[in-house]
């Protein structure tokens, strides 16, 4: 593969390798080389990601750590620091800035790079590709390794830093993009799931490129209108709907929060608690981003049966207190509990900014605007949830917000906090 | 595993490039040098600000935190094997 695609858009894909496990090898050298599986906390039985030799032991993010350990007998559990890893994306955002203007992070250790304005500065994107990488060392640490992918897509971009080898830069031109979605298997091209995979298998297509031979007839009969143009656009390395970028949208459209217990939850208390922590979570990120939503949606899952409902108001909900009424009052108690519960999940959507909606003028709405107002007062500066109800008074029991892989609240975070 | 501390230390270091680098701590009267700061994060919980540093001593590893706000280290978990 040549050392620069011939084209005017220029992407660069970075991926650091096995992220969480890698910082927590980088601050530990103990653990360096050594199978290393991260659970989100002390107690907890599901991997959710895994180091590199771990990996090689067959263990997968999402195994039960009693199935890892009995790939790989030496896996040393260790519990997740989010906030650390946070910190990490946010040092890793600062340098990728101090490169290129245009940065998106597209998940906790994944980032978009637009090359195309500095080609001048960086001629050589394989050598741009080897820069990054010695700074991210610098930044980071030794231990740190990521492939880099780069191409005139952002879809191929990322397809080329999936199938590189760890830490290693591949670099796309137009002349090898043929073949380079010939040879890559879906399992490598994101947003080809493994249902969409398998419906494509069904029709005889395993890669993007054999879908150019595939009737426009057959292949919507396999995965329907809205992949027909998807993939059609993807099949010529070309980015799909969701590789585009939405920051211009503005503001978010959803905020939501799930948690899994422990263990099967029989206590009401119990119950009724983690419904209000998360419902104050997600009023609290909705509140300051300056939001407010009028789609309450909730869900809550046992281990085979679930139960979900939602309302859409003709009004916009800023308060935790109307919230966490309409979710427990009006949906939970309209429903008779079947199953004890092992995942809640509660959300706020179809969001506007507060600027744009008229408040109430009822006397009780502005008394507790003022309580809101004083607890987001009380939490920017001394830390969430220092003043909260009394049923969460127990301050262990208290579900702080943590990061995701995936970063589905980066808005939230990018704007709001900068350690 | 990372076994929970949460205690307060004294900490000695030097300023290298307008960056604070930790050389030893002082825990239960006794000096712990530091070998490596393996890694720091920043973080911040409403207006406080917390600065954790990975470090290791005699082949062990630890979590210190100075608290940007009041001014005190605490040395959150220490790594102990098995």
């Amino acid at each position: 593969m040549r050392d620069r695609p011939d084209t005017a858009e220029l992407w660069v894909h970075v991926d650091i390798n096995s992220y969480f496990a890698t910082l927590v090898q980088q601050e530990n050298p103990v653990l360096r080389g050594k199978p290393v599986g991260i659970l989100k906390s002390v107690g907890r039985t599901c991997v959710i990601a895994a180091s590199k030799e771990a990996k090689a032991c067959g263990v997968e993010t999402g195994c039960r750590l009693q199935e890892a350990k009995k790939l790989c007998p030496n896996l040393i559990a260790v519990p997740a620091a989010f906030e650390l890893y946070w910190s990490a994306t946010h040092r890793l955002h600062a340098l990728f800035q101090s490169f290129v203007p245009d940065v998106e992070l597209f998940s906790l250790d994944e980032a978009f790079l637009n090359l195309s304005p500095c080609t001048r500065i960086y001629p050589n994107p394989y050598e741009f590709g080897r820069l990054i990488q010695q700074k991210i060392r610098e930044t980071l640490g030794e231990w740190v390794t990521c492939n880099v992918g780069i191409a005139h897509s952002r879809l191929v971009a990322k397809m080329a830093s999936e199938v590189s080898g760890k830490g290693s830069v591949t670099v796309v031109t137009k002349d090898d993009l043929l073949s380079f979605l010939a040879h890559t298997p879906f399992k490598d091209v994101c947003g080809v799931g493994r249902g969409l995979e398998r419906r494509l298998n069904t029709i005889g297509v395993t890669s993007l490129l054999q879908l150019h031979f595939i009737p426009d007839d057959a292949l919507e009969r396999a995965v329907g209108p809205f992949w027909i143009r998807e993939l059609r656009k993807m099949s010529c390395g070309e980015d799909p709907a969701f590789l585009h970028r939405v920051e211009t949208e503005g503001h978010m459209k959803s905020v939501g929060r799930t948690m899994t217990g422990y263990g099967l939850c029989h206590d009401e208390t119990v119950i009724r608690r983690t419904l209000l922590n998360l419902t104050t979570e997600v009023v609290m990120k909705v509140r300051t981003m300056g939001l407010a939503g009028r789609y309450v949606g909730v869900f809550l899952e046992g281990r085979e049966q679930s139960w979900a409902d939602h309302r859409t108001l003709p009004y916009y909900i800023q308060h935790t207190k109307e919230m966490f009424q309409l979710i427990y009052q009006h949906m939970y108690h309209s429903w008779t509990r079947t199953f004890p519960i092992l995942r809640f999940g509660v959300s706020l959507s179809h969001l506007k900014p507060q600027s744009d909606i008229q408040q109430p003028l009822l006397p009780e709405w502005h008394k507790q605007e003022r309580i809101e107002r004083a607890i987001t007062t009380a939490a920017t500066k001394f830390g969430l949830f220092t003043v909260r109800p009394a049923t969460m008074l127990d301050s262990d029991s208290v579900i702080r917000p943590e990061v995701t892989g995936y970063l589905g609240d980066k808005k939230y975070r990018m704007t709001t906090s900068s350690p | 595993m990372y076994q929970t501390i949460s205690e307060h230390i004294a900490v000695a270091g030097v300023y290298d490039k307008s960056f604070f680098v930790p050389k030893k701590f002082l825990w239960h009267r006794k000096s712990y040098l530091i070998e490596r700061v393996t890694f720091t994060a920043d973080t911040k919980d409403g207006g406080v600000f917390l600065r954790m540093y990975s470090v290791t001593s005699q082949g062990n590893a630890y979590r210190i935190q100075f608290n940007r706000t009041t001014e005190r280290w605490t040395l959150m978990e220490v790594w102990c094997e098995g």
